[in-house]
Formats: C-alpha cells, structure tokens, sequence
C-alpha cells in the first residue's frame, strides 16, 4: 500500500494568487512522477489518501444592539458594540455580518425568552451564531445564540459598566472571551494586552501597554531614558507578576524589572557591560538575555531565583554577532540569530547538552534567505516565526516544525519586525519599520491581511504579548 | 506511450525542479565564499581576518616595543596574555563605570561628553562596512593606534566608545552588532597596551542615527563607533 499526502496549506493561507503559476508549473512534473513511481511500487492494490488541510473556517455571526433608557450616550454603546464586532473579528474564528447586512434582522422585545423565539431567524443570516447586546440602566445584557445538531441554544451574559469608555472596554473584552469559551473553545485573545516600546526621540523611549486592539494605551516606565524590549515576567509560585525590559537609564543598557504599579525598573543581572533582548522562561525559571559582559555580544543563561543568579555562557562563537534568544515552550530548546556563517540567520540550540555550546552544536534553521531575525516560538511549540529580508523587504516568516518548511506569512513594501505570538498560537503581532514610522500590527496565521493597531506620533516597536489576567 | 512519458516527465523534473532565483545563487555563492575564505585562512592558521603591517611604526608604540631583533615584545607578551586570560575572559572583561568609591568612581555616561579642540582631531569616530565590526579603512586603524597613544599617555582620560548601526537591519540585531563594533574597537585598544579599565562600551544599534538620510551616503556615515571622553 502506498499512501500520499498531499498538505496544501499554502493556497489556503491566501498566497495562491502570489505564487500560483510558478508553484502550479514546477508541481506538475513532481507530482507526476510520484504517481508514476506509486503505480510501479505499489502492485495491484493501490491507496491514495490526499489530505487537504483547509485551515479555520470562518463562522459568520449576527450582531445587533439596542439601547433602551441607557444611562450614558448613544456613542457610548456604538463604541462597545465596536469592541466585541473587532474581537470577533480577528479572532481568527468568526466573522460579524456588517450593520448593512443585518440591518433586517428583527429585534426582541425583552429577555432571553423573546430572543430565543426570534434566533432561528437571525441564525439564518448569520450561521455561526448570533448575538444581541442590550444596552439598558448601567448595564448590557448579551444574548448569544447558537445552533447546535438543529437545536438552537441561547446564553445572557450580564455585565454592569461604570461610564469609563477604558473600564467599559475590558467588561466587553471579558463577554467576548466568554464568548470564546462556548463557541470556539479556549479563551482567544480578547483580554490580552500587548507590551511595546514608544519612541519619542532618538534619546527617549518608554515601554507602554494597550490592548490587542491598541486601545486603552498606558505608559509603564516613566525613565526619560531609553527603554526597549519589553517582555511579561512572572515569578513562579509566587504570583508575582511583572515585565522585564532594557534600559539605558544609568548609561550602559541593562535588563530591568519592573514590579507592577512601579515606574522604574530594578537591575536583575550582574553582569558588567550591555545586556539586551531578555527573554524569560517561567517552567524553567531561566532568563536568556545577550551580553557583552567579556568583551563580545555573546548569549547567557540566567536563573532568578535568589542565591542562583550567577548567569553562564551558553554559546561559544568568537566571530559572530549573537541576538534574539527565544525559548521553545517546554524551554529545553532555545532559538537565536547568530550571523556566524556569514549573514544573520536561526539557530537553534539543545539546552539539555554540556554548556557553553561550539558553533558546531546548535542546528541552523533558517534556510531560504540570508538576512533572518527576532526569532519568536509559539507557544504550542509547533513553528518559529521570524523576520527574513525577501526581495529587499524584511517580511514575517514562518517555519514549520512538523512540515520541515519555511514560509512567508506577509508581503507588501513595508519591512516588519519583531513578530511576537499571542497564547493561541494562533495570532502574532509585529511592528512595521518603515522610513521614519513604525506601527503595531496583529496578523493571524489564515488572513495574510494584518490589521494595524497603532497610530500617531512616535515610533511603536519590539511588541510583546502579555498573556490575559 | 507510458515509457515516453515517464521520460518525459523526468526530463521536466530535472530542468524545473531544482531552478532558483538569480538572487538566490548570488546569495548562495556569497555564503559558499565566506567559508572558502575562512577555511583557506584556517589552513594558514589564522582564525580571523588579517592585515599586513608594513612598518614598526604602523603599531604606534615606541621603539622600546621591539627587541634588538625587532621582535614585538609586548605583542607576544599580550598574546600570551591573550592565550592565558582569555580562556576565562579577563583579557577583554567590561569594566563597570558604576564600580569603586568616592574618587576612584566612574561616573555615568552623562559625565562623558563629546571630544573637543585638539582632542576632536586624534578622537574621532571609526567607521565599518555593512554587517562588520572590524574598521576597514586604514586611516580608521591609523586612528585607532593615535587614540591608544593619547589615552595611555593620558590615563586619567577615560573613553565610552559608541557602536552604531545604519538603518537595514532590525533594530533588535542591531543593538548586538553595535556592542560588536564598540567592542572590537575597545578590543584593538587594549591590544595596542590600554587598560581595559579606561574604556566602557556601549551600543545604540541604530537607535542615534547621525546621518537621516536614507541612501548609501547616511548610511556609511551611520556604521561607525563614536567616542565620549572623560578626563579626571
């Protein structure tokens, strides 16, 4: 018996158009040739198993809102129906009708009964659920609805709102996440905030968190300094949570800690000279970080606990330029950028043998284009997106650990940088590096359109998801 | 018929198959080169890029520095060094401008400033070719050896060397190639017999642009290692 499989994931991911008659034209004789070769191996009984991986279907969803005796404005209400439309929206998952294409729906007269006898209806139009907000008093009622082996079951979530557009916001993220849980299982993304640094000047730079839709944006250090390369810390066992980032505040550029409600950060490493692009491992209780502490840019391990803080060398390579380290999830494998062989590209490197590591030791990954960075492992552990110069242009890549394969996830003119995956393994933000501008972004791994989050003045840069309280 | 086309398709498969870009094996080539060259440069023993120094005096040390058979006694002497120490990394270890008390502390960065009069002419900035951190030019190492002489004739004068980066790569890959350039800089200082312990580094990647614009011109202007200087 010979069995083929073909994996197609490509032409659904959106880049068929792309590559379509090149990648058509050189399938055609390899394909034919394994089917020859499968008819000469295989003798008389014959199997062919073609296996079409067709990504995540988007469900599309109904959704409406009223307003009745409201105790704040009518632009209030717009703006929180807005917040659970774009959750849903980049979900990754669903899809909400426009207002124009659910305009016909009817609208209950009150409560879940009511609802319930007009859902069919609005599943019709929206096959993947429905959902109707009710803005009344100090409160939304949110009724949601799906269709289930033909029988349709509705939920009311309750939620009280305090008038603050920023507080009203979160209470809305927290119903999508709800949300989640019932129709897509799992918690998505919605109450996720992003860290990222805000360039004011060449001199000044904060370290700032907002939403994932780039909303409710705050200042978290307040240095005048300098401060770049945020990413969440937190403590194990202890609840302690945090962020860790560098800072150029006493000169040189250390790595800080920065405990919550704080604005200035606490050196953590004792290593003289500069630290960069620090990346921690909460299982393992391991801090990798990049140092020049002897005299070369080279790569160390460090625990956090007390008492075990001295870090160690984890790769020895005298004439390249090491950055980027990014753990794998079980935090036994460690990525990197390592320009070694001649250009930048990803190494991986095997935590569970004798350090410090040759340069013979650690495994190249990268292998399409010259110029590869900012390595980043998704939290299933399943692929490794980095950032990789194609045709002039740095774009996001993807290499897939399973299918032993490298991929570009954008395209388009601007460079991108430092992607950075959501817990869902399924969504990544990144910061576009244009000429004098540089945006926020999320993209998910099936729309290879990316949705810009940032806006305004200043330069938005070294994304980092924090995961949802 | 069958065989025919099974010819057929092979043929096909051997023409397209395996067909790249021309940028791809441009690229490809270079790579390949790069370790033809270095293992060529390994064959001779040399583990690194190397320069021919075509008199005494393009050290920049004094007569003293050579034996009666014009052998480089403080360049064996730091290669020793240099072979024993480095094992451990005290050779080129950062020294911490945070480190001692009262007169004998460093202060920050923002005590150093930028080298002016007769010191702007001997302390000026390094520059580098795309992705390197070795100065290519010779007037660039000639400086080099003119920056050594003054601060060990000076050593009270201390010296934060910047790495910079132009604009191409990411910024997070840049902040370690800056500490690359700034390092090997301090690096051929300390080779050339200054104490480790009057240089500091730091790296901006391409964090302080000096040039802004955005062709070849800014950015070989931007590749480069600046200094701030600090006399006591």
């Amino acid at each position: 018996m010979f069995t083929l499989t073909i994996w197609t994931i490509e032409t659904i991911r959106g880049r068929f158009k792309k590559y379509s008659l090149r990648g058509v034209f050189y399938l055609i004789p390899f394909a034919a040739a394994l089917i020859v070769l499968s008819q000469n191996l295989s003798g008389a009984e014959r199997e062919l198993d073609v296996y079409l991986r067709t990504g995540l279907q988007l469900r599309s969803i109904a959704l409406k809102s009223k307003s009745s005796n409201f105790a704040w404005s009518k632009d209030h209400a717009l703006s929180l129906e807005n917040v659970v439309r774009f959750d849903l929206n980049q979900s990754g998952y669903f899809e909400v009708l426009s207002s124009d294409q659910s305009s016909s729906l009817p609208l209950p007269e009150q409560g879940l009964a009511s609802f319930s006898k007009i859902a069919p209806i609005w599943l019709k139009k929206g096959s993947g659920g429905a959902i109707y907000m009710h803005f009344c008093d100090r409160g939304v009622d949110l009724y949601f609805s799906q269709s289930k082996k033909g029988h349709c079951t509705t939920l009311l979530q309750r939620a009280s709102l305090s008038g603050d557009l920023t507080a009203d916001r979160q209470q809305m993220h927290r119903l999508t996440r709800q949300m989640h849980r019932e129709w897509a299982k799992g918690d998505g993304i919605s109450c996720c905030r992003l860290l990222y640094a805000h360039k004011m000047s060449d001199e000044r730079s904060e370290i700032w968190e907002c939403d994932f839709d780039g909303q409710s944006r705050r200042s978290l250090t307040s240095e005048n300094s300098l401060a770049l390369s945020p990413t969440p810390f937190a403590a194990l066992g202890k609840g302690e949570k945090g962020m860790l980032y560098v800072s150029y505040k006493s000169g040189q550029p250390r790595i800080h800690y920065l405990a919550p409600g704080q604005q200035r950060g606490v050196k953590i490493c004792p290593l003289f000279g500069n630290q960069f692009m620090p990346c921690y491992h909460i299982q393992t209780d391991r801090l990798a970080l990049i140092s020049d502490h002897l005299g070369h840019p080279e790569i160390y391990l460090q625990s956090l606990r007390p008492g075990r803080s001295t870090p160690q060398n984890l790769f020895k390579s005298p004439k390249g330029v090491q950055a980027s380290p990014t753990f794998s999830p079980r935090g036994d494998r460690l990525a990197f950028v390592s320009n070694k062989d001649g250009s930048p590209r990803i190494y991986i490197a095997n935590l569970q043998q004798k350090w410090p590591l040759a340069e013979s030791d650690v495994e190249l990954v990268s292998r399409k284009n010259r110029e590869n960075t900012s390595p980043s492992w998704s939290p299933d552990g399943t692929k490794l997106a980095f950032c990789a110069k194609e045709a002039g242009t740095r774009q996001i890549w993807i290499f897939d650990f399973a299918a032993q394969r490298e991929y570009a996830l954008t395209c388009g003119g601007d460079h991108k940088e430092n992607p950075s995956w959501a817990p869902d393994s399924l969504h990544l933000a990144f910061n576009s590096a244009s000429v004098n501008r540089a945006e926020l972004f999320i993209i998910d791994l099936y729309r290879s359109k990316a949705m810009q989050i940032s806006s305004g003045p200043g330069d938005k840069r070294f994304p980092n998801w924090q995961p949802a309280s | 018929m069958l065989q025919s086309s099974k010819a057929l398709l092979l043929t096909m498969a051997l023409l397209f198959g395996c067909q790249r870009q021309p940028r791809q094996v441009l690229e490809d080539s270079k790579t390949a080169g790069n370790h033809v060259g270095r293992a060529f440069a390994s064959l001779g023993g040399k583990g690194s890029r190397s320069r021919q120094v075509e008199s005494r005096q393009a050290f920049g040390l004094p007569e003293s520095a050579f034996d009666s058979d014009g052998n480089f006694i403080q360049s064996e002497r730091a290669h020793s060094l240099e072979m024993s120490e480095e094992m451990d990394g005290q050779t080129y270890r950062q020294a911490s401008p945070e480190l001692g008390d009262g007169e004998n502390a460093i202060p920050g960065i923002e005590a150093f400033a930028v080298p002016s009069g007769a010191l702007a002419s001997i302390i000026r900035p390094i520059y580098f070719d795309t992705d390197q951190d070795r100065p290519k030019e010779q007037s660039d190492r000639d400086r080099l050896i003119k920056i050594a002489l003054y601060l060990k004739e000076h050593p009270r004068t201390y010296l934060y060397i910047e790495g910079h980066c132009d604009e191409r790569g990411t910024a997070a890959y840049n902040l370690s190639l800056g500490s690359r350039r700034s390092n090997s800089v301090r690096k051929r200082l300390i080779d050339l017999g200054v104490p480790g312990s009057q240089l500091f580094t730091i790296s901006y990647g391409k964090e302080r642009p000096d040039a802004r614009g955005h062709g070849e011109s800014s950015w070989r202007e931007n590749r480069r290692a600046q200094f701030k200087v600090l006399t006591r």
